[in-house]
């Protein structure tokens, strides 16, 4: 469905300077700053997958998803989707996808949300006995008419997601692009959204790409993820693979004695000494060891600890993804 | 195109329902447009109780310019006025967005999705000045005058649009370029009054470099039998045409210099 | 009042020109051909009238006028009321009245910013000119110190009324309209496009009642050589009492305004 080869985009911006005197400096001087955003990407999306597309603030996601939407051309490189060159056949595309921009709302701020949608009915060209059938089911899903004759601007936040989510799938895209969709929302809207989305991948098969900060909704809706850092892509696989790999991580939270005096960097080294790639921090007020289980046993760590703190409580977890997609940050930084 | 009309009064329609629900909002525009035109009016009128004729036009022949040239400049404040919002802000906070993600031609979409009931203030001074001085200068001289007038208001209005479009597809490049507008909108108030009141230099910019000569002096010297219509006229139309095309131009390379905002 | 806390809007309020330079100059831009629309525009009226004199005026006094006078608008010009009816609008004006700033000095100050870059990029090359093209009137240094001191009162009126212009943003949402109508109505009123003089008597006693030609007008006059001894103390006097008035008007203004904006904003 969706075929990206080496895409790359450079942004070039004009220095700024900081401060008042900066600013009299950028009076004189023109210096150009070239940012990669995203840096030779390539990858496939099959239809009806629902891929999770992740990084870091500034890692290039919105750069890629927009450049797959057709709002950016890039600076090199070749997407197609379904066939068709997004940002060289903008209309002929449109019409294949459906978008949603988590912190910015498509619809007329002014207006009711039904007014909004039949606007785009008409946009789209949906036929009037479709559309019925189409609002009956988006209803069902996302709970519409509790809201659907408020104007936009009168709606939370949730409902207001909701409403674009509608929006975006009255026209039945092939693929449909969530730009952070549970951003901002309290648990029960997230769990009501990420059914909703899961609902409509079930029933209609459509491709879903997902970007967002909330790793729930990537471990409840994808079977597959791509990690992007710097511009670069650092891990394209799924999510088991993913967990095999660096899943044999635990992770130790000792709950130290007060006042006992902590020096992080000796046992920080001890504990490297068995595995390199572990990470002894504090955390919340607590000593947080994660490390690999093969290469350092529970019991050796603990040890180490209790040779060196007095501590009154510890306890063992399995790695979250958050902190496997941490690793994999790291990794790639150090790669670099 | 029959698809396009329908659906510029759908979104026409739904542009009227917004604005009922900021009804005192759309008063005040209508009034400031109107209070614009009416101190105009007066301007001219205060300077005219002192001399009887400015370089050569009576006071009659001035204001039937000065009407004139809000005729085409209020159908394109109503038809064209997210334009400004385009320069302004919609570029900066990347707000164009959604409109590239609809299958619609992107201007269609910017254009339709904002209808300036502000425009009306200046359209209505502008018919009132001109019926008001019309009759006093003979005008219409003859049955073909009506039709020309409206050539030179469509004109008009093309090329008032035209510098609109280019001058606010900039912000494509440079993000923000509202103050160009601005500018370019002050250069506009030069050809409300008789060109021959102007150095040289500034009629040849005035004519061929930002020509808003053509927007109002010279159809409306045309129509009172001052200048030739093929030259106030004719002209007027061809380099309202030739504007539009080169501002859309300007426009598609805007398109695809557009960086959105952002990570 | 620690000066130095205000003085970093001052400093802010510059600096964003200065960043936002391109637009500021086209701005400018724009405001130099409106003058020299109006200067070709008296040319040609002072040379239909035959005789040197136009309600007064000679043409070296208009010309001295029309510049005294789009110096006085861009030094008194300020951002008061674009910086209020955004706050407003955005609703960050609720976090700026919860600092232990006081508002409306606050906002003075960032104005004031405004007002000396316009001063300095527009209002001193203007006066500059116009005393080049009013040297046959000779008593340069009197003219300028009479503007001088007609300008500062100007400035501090001017700068209660732009504060109240901004507070119309709590009552509608089409500030934009009803700063395009001000624009003109005050440009008309204050004698900004044609001096007062031209008026009719009716309408001269309006603008007498009106605080618009103590902005404009009376430092404009001043400059053109129209005004001295016992009517320039005259006008000062007036525009003192304008001062005192607007000042008061607008406290009243925010106060009776205040309470609703944190009900928006909040």
């Amino acid at each position: 469905m969706i075929r990206v080869r080496n895409l790359s985009k450079t942004f070039v911006t004009q220095k700024r300077y900081p401060g008042f005197l900066g600013s009299l400096k950028g009076l004189v001087t023109r210096e150009k700053v070239r940012t990669v955003a995203v840096d030779d990407v390539s990858f496939d999306i099959d239809a009806g997958e629902i891929v999770g597309y992740i990084g870091a603030n500034g890692a290039g996601k919105s750069t890629t998803i927009k450049m797959m939407t057709g709002i950016l051309t890039p600076s090199s490189g070749r997407v197609t989707v379904d066939g068709v060159v997004p940002w060289e056949r903008r209309m002929a595309n449109a019409a294949n996808i459906g978008v949603v921009f988590g912190q910015r709302t498509q619809l007329w701020w002014d207006l009711p949300v039904t007014e909004s949608l039949t606007l785009l009915r008409d946009v789209y060209g949906v036929p009037k006995g479709e559309y019925e059938k189409r609002i009956a089911f988006l209803d069902e899903v996302l709970g519409l008419s509790e809201f659907s004759g408020s104007p936009v601007r009168t709606l939370s936040l949730g409902q207001r997601m909701r409403a674009d989510l509608a929006a975006s799938l009255l026209h039945r895209p092939k693929v449909l692009y969530l730009d952070e969709p549970t951003i901002g929302l309290d648990l029960i809207v997230k769990e009501k959204v990420r059914k909703a989305i899961k609902e409509l991948n079930r029933e209609f098969g459509t491709t879903i790409i997902l970007t967002t900060h909330d790793l729930a909704d990537i471990e409840e809706l994808c079977r597959r993820i791509i990690v992007i850092d710097s511009g670069r892509l650092v891990y394209d696989g799924s999510l088991d693979e993913l967990r095999a790999k660096y899943g044999r991580a635990r992770t130790v939270r000792f709950h130290l004695a007060p006042g006992a005096e902590l020096d992080l960097a000796p046992l920080s080294a001890e504990i490297a000494a068995l595995d390199p790639s572990s990470r002894t921090v504090m955390e919340d007020g607590e000593l947080a060891v994660t490390f690999d289980r093969a290469k350092a046993g529970v019991g050796a760590v603990v040890q180490k600890v209790l040779a060196r703190h007095e501590v009154l409580d510890y306890a063992i977890s399995e790695t979250k993804i958050e902190e496997i997609v941490k690793r994999i940050y790291l990794e790639a930084e150090a790669g670099r | 195109m029959a698809r396009y009309l329908r659906l510029y009064l759908r979104y026409f329609g739904q542009n009227i329902k917004s604005l009922m629900s900021y009804r005192l909002s759309f008063l005040v525009g209508l009034a400031a447009f109107m209070a614009r035109q009416f101190l105009g009016v007066a301007f001219v009128g205060l300077v005219f109780a002192a001399i009887p004729d400015l370089a050569g036009w009576s006071r009659d022949e001035v204001l039937f310019v000065y009407g004139f040239a809000q005729l085409g400049r209020g159908f394109d404040h109503m038809f064209t006025d997210n334009l400004w919002i385009l320069a302004w802000r919609m570029v900066a906070r990347g707000e164009f967005d959604r409109i590239l993600v609809r299958p619609l031609p992107p201007l269609f979409q910017l254009l339709a999705e904002r209808f300036q009931t502000d425009g009306i203030g200046e359209l209505v001074a502008g018919i009132a000045v001109t019926a008001w001085t019309a009759p006093r200068l003979d005008f219409p001289a003859g049955p073909w005058s009506w039709a020309l007038g409206a050539i030179a208001v469509v004109a008009s209005f093309l090329i008032y649009t035209a510098v609109k479009l280019a001058l606010a597809s900039l912000a494509f490049w440079i993000k923000f370029s509202q103050a160009y507008l601005f500018a370019a909108y002050k250069m506009a108030d030069f050809a409300m009054y008789p060109m021959n009141i102007y150095p040289k230099a500034l009629r040849f910019v005035l004519s061929w470099a930002l020509p808003f000569a053509f927007t109002a002096y010279y159809p409306a010297a045309a129509l009172l039998g001052r200048e030739s219509v093929a030259f106030g006229i004719g002209l007027a139309l061809a380099v309202g045409l030739v504007a539009t095309a080169l501002s859309l131009a300007v426009w598609r390379a805007g398109l695809r210099a557009y960086e959105s905002a952002g990570s | 009042m620690k000066a130095a806390r205000y003085l970093r809007f001052t400093r802010n309020s510059v600096q964003t020109m200065l960043a936002y330079r391109a637009n500021v100059l086209f701005y400018i831009f724009g405001n130099i051909v409106q003058t020299l629309v109006l200067w070709y525009l008296w040319r040609a009226i002072f040379a239909g009238a035959g005789s040197g004199r136009v309600n007064g005026f000679t043409l070296g006094e208009m010309a001295a006028y029309l510049l005294a006078a789009v110096a006085a608008q861009s030094a008194i010009g300020g951002n008061a009321e674009d910086v209020i009816s955004e706050e407003i609008m955005e609703g960050s004006i609720a976090v700026n009245l919860a600092r232990p700033l006081d508002y409306r000095t606050r906002i003075f100050f960032g104005h004031l910013g405004a007002s000396l870059y316009n001063c300095v990029v527009v209002s001193l090359p203007a006066l500059a000119i116009g005393l080049v093209a009013s040297a046959e009137l000779g008593g340069a240094g009197v003219r300028l110190a009479a503007f001088a001191a007609s300008l500062i009162l100007g400035f501090a009126l001017h700068f209660f009324y732009k504060f109240m212009l901004g507070l119309t943003a709590i009552l509608t949402t089409n500030v934009w309209g009803v700063f395009n109508v001000e624009a003109v109505v005050s440009g008309f009123l204050s004698g900004a496009l044609v001096p007062l003089a031209f008026f009719p008597d009716w309408a001269r006693t309006v603008t007498g009642l009106l605080p618009f030609a103590s902005m404009v007008s009376a430092p404009a006059l001043a400059f053109a050589g129209k005004l001295t001894g016992a009517d320039l103390v005259r006008t000062l006097t007036v525009q003192g009492f304008w001062v005192v008035a607007l000042a008061l008007l607008s406290s009243w203004a925010w106060n009776s305004l205040v309470s609703r904006v944190s009900v928006n904003g909040g």
